[in-house]
């Protein structure tokens, strides 16, 4: 701070040294202003049912804790979620760090395996789960075939349900991970090594505290998604695994009965936000990107001597701010790409392997909903009857799939637009901001997540119907910020922990300004946790089917409204189609990005 | 599909033109008169709407001169139903609802009452006429089983034979949805049929305790059924008639079994408040039209509330319906009335006995 001081004026301290805590706020009042407006006041209302306002009565708690039913079916919910977001760590993390590892040219097939059950509707792959697990489906087949004597029942229970949950989830866990690891200075592994530390105490003691901001955004991202799912569990569950939002979805959209559908979501939320916040305490609140801006990561002992050494490293090599502006190379500038050392080769095929496994439980499902696409039959089929391109031409002849196409698009870009924007700024508040209530602030930034969305869309739509938004484009993109805001808040301020302060103030030194400094130094680097931030917006959007059915009107439907009306009759193969489609274009854009980024490099390169 | 779609795709071209005001009746197409009346319908989409656009919102539409603007909500309505009453945002003017949920919604003050003086109720089945809506079409609940494990008419004839594992062993699916299959339970454990409401609750789970273990799937949606019968999942198998008949028609080995099976109405509602209540009321009663009812079933297997549509129905497509003789005497109807008052124990009861 001295030295940012003499760097600029002497005589009158800047408006931001006056005032350190009115940009955080500055940054953080968009977002504050928007979930007040459009999330807090209208669920607030909704909530007041369950007391029976003006009347007061708990009579609807009574009633949701007279029995342990409801507490039960909670304690179910949770303990499958906590299964999910585990399974998906332990999967999710191997998948991250090969990823920052691998050989670039393999980058676009590795992110391909990751991205692409994103685009495939969730339905569709439920149904290409039950194709492969049931008696006699894909992999009963495998086993007899292989003359394994073992045929599990792995259909129409938790195995499955957990199955199809962590195949829609694993991408989030991926992704909010390999923003962090991204970051993560090798060269503190490295010196810890070189200090002595064998390979796996130097891999446990250093790297992984390094990515634990990563593993608690992640776990929190995915164990918080579970808890709102209820069609991969009715599913594949065979109706044998109760989850506590098809309960609330029950008591409100069937039963009318809005005043105990409030009480057990109010209950869940208690329950929930709860846990958060053992959760923060148990993994130390700077996990969660409350950490003070003047902090470095990772207080472990190997680190701090390893940060001596780099320290000392920078310090005699002539810092240059050029080295830290990062290349189109990901790492931070200057720090080995690659894991240290031949001595742990076997780890890191290991590492492959597992990741090589996962793009196969990854990207089996999508090529059964593809193959399933091409069936001439009318509804989904496995082995596909006959082949057919009636599916596609149903979708591309129908102006009801192509106008709802056309507009799913729409408010996707828009909300992935606007949440990251929002949630970035609040992220970076969050993550360098000292304020009052922050944490308490940070919490209720995750509730849109928490909160069922059946609650959220009818609570949204009196507040629309009020503003006329139904059925229009901004409306539909409003409410779907307000549930994409929190996945971007905690993947930025992940990323954000990751990133060494010393490069900023490195910029700041050598005369670049607070904001200039940012855009230079600190957005480059977060990009990629933006870029996920935008694509988990995107596809919360795309994927919207609760508030959509609400908030359409019969001249304005979403997407996912229009796969919903005809689930009532028939799954059609015509939403296999769509989905293969939607994988085919983001393949054509990954290759399309990664040839880009190929001829960047190489024209960097001529350059240089 | 095809005659919807070209409607739909007019008034959308309409609605642009119109502007942005007429994001919510859309229906406005340029030059069309004022006068002539406007009428917004939604129903479940799909199949459903192909049907019923074909024998009600089109012919409507030419006969009256009313500009029918219809489309899908959600397949659940009556939460949306109470959100448009209650924040006085009315954009319907007629929807459809089960039946329960028609005295439900009814009682709760969310529907217009029908007004039958000025209907020509000829042929009616008395029970499809509510006080809030009008049933227009029966589905029947019964069950269905595999004719590669037994022959038509040699498989289950009772729910005391699905519950029976011992004589019909084999794969078995119930609704998991609501509050389970409790009627049929109780049939299963030697209830008469006339004799089920009020439902004994705890009787009907004791029963639900024996056949239990042998369920292999508890289905939540109708699209599921067919597709359990067509990937040969289960041998036995509780569902709606229409989703039982779609399986077989796309090739599933089964047999529907009518006996002590139960029906229910899916029926025409007016929300309170509704802009065009007038056209609304004209456009039920239009739909009770025998010669409609028969095209309307002729498009999809439930049953029509007139019976003198059956003189238009020939009789392999009779067979198929809830509502024609032979098939409606072996079922039940459903207490819809007594439901709706009881659906929250009933509920309450079956989701604890499912965590249980």
């Amino acid at each position: 701070m001295a030295n940012l001081a003499r760097g600029r004026s002497y005589s009158r301290p800047s408006w931001r040294q006056r005032h350190p805590d009115a940009l955080w706020m500055l940054l953080l009042a968009p977002l504050a202003v928007y979930l007040l407006v459009f999330f807090v006041q209208p669920i607030g209302l909704f909530f007041a049912q369950s007391l029976r306002l003006p009347h007061f009565t708990l009579k609807d708690y009574e009633q949701a804790l007279a029995t342990p039913t409801y507490l039960i079916i909670i304690w179910d919910t949770l303990r499958l979620s906590f299964v999910v977001a585990a399974c998906c760590t332990l999967i999710g993390y191997p998948v991250a760090f090969c990823l920052t590892q691998a050989e670039r040219r393999w980058l676009p097939l590795l992110w391909g395996a990751v991205l692409l059950p994103f685009w495939t509707s969730v339905l569709v792959r439920s149904y290409a789960w039950i194709v492969i697990l049931r008696v006699h489906g894909i992999l009963d087949s495998m086993l007899s075939a292989l003359h394994v004597p073992w045929h599990p029942h792995l259909l129409y229970n938790n195995i499955a349900v957990v199955i199809g949950m962590v195949h829609v989830l694993l991408p989030y866990m991926v992704l909010t991970l390999y923003g962090v690891m991204r970051e993560i200075d090798l060269r503190y592994v490295r010196a810890a090594q070189s200090l002595g530390a064998p390979p796996v105490s130097a891999f446990w003691r250093v790297y992984v505290p390094l990515s634990m901001p990563g593993v608690t955004s992640g776990f929190l991202v995915v164990f918080i998604l579970s808890i709102g799912f209820y069609i991969t569990p009715a599913l594949l569950g065979g109706g044998n695994v109760q989850m506590i939002s098809l309960q609330i979805a029950e008591q409100i959209n069937e039963l009318v009965n809005w005043g105990f559908g409030s009480a057990l979501s109010v209950i869940l939320v208690a329950v929930v936000v709860g846990i958060v916040l053992v959760f923060m305490r148990l993994f130390d609140v700077e996990a969660f990107g409350l950490r003070s801006r003047h902090e470095e990561p990772a207080p472990h002992d190997a680190v701090e001597a390893a940060a001596g050494v780099v320290e000392a490293q920078r310090a005699a090599s002539g810092v240059h701010l050029s080295e830290f502006v990062p290349t189109p190379n990901p790492g931070p500038a200057g720090s080995p790409k690659r894991y240290a050392g031949a001595t742990i080769n076997w780890r890191w095929w290991g590492t492959m392997a597992i990741t090589g496994g996962t793009g196969v439980f990854l990207v089996v499902p999508v090529l059964l909903v593809a193959a399933m696409s091409f069936s001439a039959t009318s509804y989904l089929a496995f082995p596909p009857k006959g082949f057919s391109l009636h599916w596609y031409a149903a979708f591309f002849g129908s102006s009801q799939w192509m106008d709802a196409a056309g507009l799913s698009l729409k408010v996707a870009a828009l909300t992935a637009v606007m949440s990251v924007i929002l949630g970035s700024a609040g992220a970076l508040a969050f993550v360098r901001g000292r304020f009052l209530g922050k944490s308490a602030i940070y919490v209720a930034t995750l509730l849109p997540m928490i909160v069922p969305v059946i609650v959220t869309a009818v609570a949204t739509y009196f507040l629309f119907a009020r503003l006329h938004l139904l059925g229009n484009v901004w409306g539909f993109a409003i409410a779907d910020t307000v549930l994409a805001i929190p996945m971007v808040v905690l993947i930025v301020s992940a990323a954000l922990r990751g990133i060494d302060v010393s490069l900023e103030r490195a910029a700041t030194i050598l005369g670049a300004n607070p904001v200039r400094a940012f855009f230079t130094v600190t957005l480059p680097t977060i990009a990629p946790a933006l870029a996920a931030g935008g694509l988990f917006a995107f596809i919360t959007s795309f994927d919207e089917s609760v508030i959509a059915l609400f908030l359409s009107s019969i001249t304005a439907a979403t997407l996912p409204k229009v796969m919903w009306d005809d689930l009532r009759f028939q799954v059609d193969p015509t939403i296999s189609a769509i989905s293969t489609l939607l994988v085919g274009v983001s393949i054509v854009l990954l290759v399309l990005s990664a040839v880009l980024l190929e001829r960047a490099r190489k024209r960097g390169t001529a350059r240089l | 599909m095809k005659v919807h779609q070209s409607t739909r795709r007019e008034f959308i071209r309409g609605a642009a033109a119109a502007g942005a005001g007429a994001v919510l009746i859309a229906g406005v197409r340029p030059g069309a008169a004022d006068a002539a009346g406007q009428l917004v319908v939604t129903d479940p989409g799909g199949e459903w709407e192909a049907a019923a656009s074909k024998a009600y919102y089109l012919p409507f539409q030419q006969a009256s001169g009313t500009h029918v603007t219809f489309g899908a909500r959600a397949s659940l309505a009556i939460g949306q139903l109470k959100a448009m009453v209650e924040s006085h945002n009315v954009q319907w003017d007629v929807t459809d609802l089960s039946d329960y949920l028609i005295s439900r919604a009814g009682k709760a003050g969310l529907l217009e009452p029908i007004d039958y003086s000025s209907m020509d109720t000829a042929g009616m089945l008395k029970d499809a006429m509510m006080k809030y809506g009008v049933g227009n079409d029966a589905y029947a609940t019964i069950m269905a089983y595999s004719t590669k494990k037994w022959a038509p008419g040699k498989g289950p004839q009772s729910w005391a034979d699905f519950w029976d594992v011992k004589r019909f062993p084999g794969r078995r699916s119930l609704s998991g949805i609501g509050y389970g299959p409790m009627e049929f339970a109780l049939l299963a454990d030697g209830v008469p049929k006339d004799k089920l409401y009020p439902l004994d609750v705890k009787r009907a789970l004791n029963k639900m305790d024996e056949i239990k273990p042998h369920i292999n799937v508890w289905w939540t949606t109708g699209a599921q059924q067919a597709q359990l019968m067509l990937d040969g999942e289960v041998d036995l198998i509780e569902g709606w008639n229409g989703r039982l008949y779609a399986g077989i028609t796309k090739g599933a080995p089964f047999h529907m079994e009518w006996s002590q099976g139960s029906y229910e109405w899916e029926g025409w509602v007016i929300p309170k408040g509704a802009a065009n209540a007038k056209e609304a009321q004209k456009f039920i009663g239009y739909a009770m039209n025998a010669k409609q009812q028969a095209i309307y079933a002729s498009n999809i297997a439930y049953g029509p509330s007139n019976q003198k549509a059956f003189s238009y129905i020939p009789k392999d497509r009779a067979a198929l319906l809830p509502t024609y003789g032979p098939n409606l005497e072996k079922l039940f109807r459903v207490d819809a009335d007594w439901l709706a008052d009881h659906l929250d124990e009933l509920t309450a009861a079956w989701t604890q006995w499912r965590a249980g």
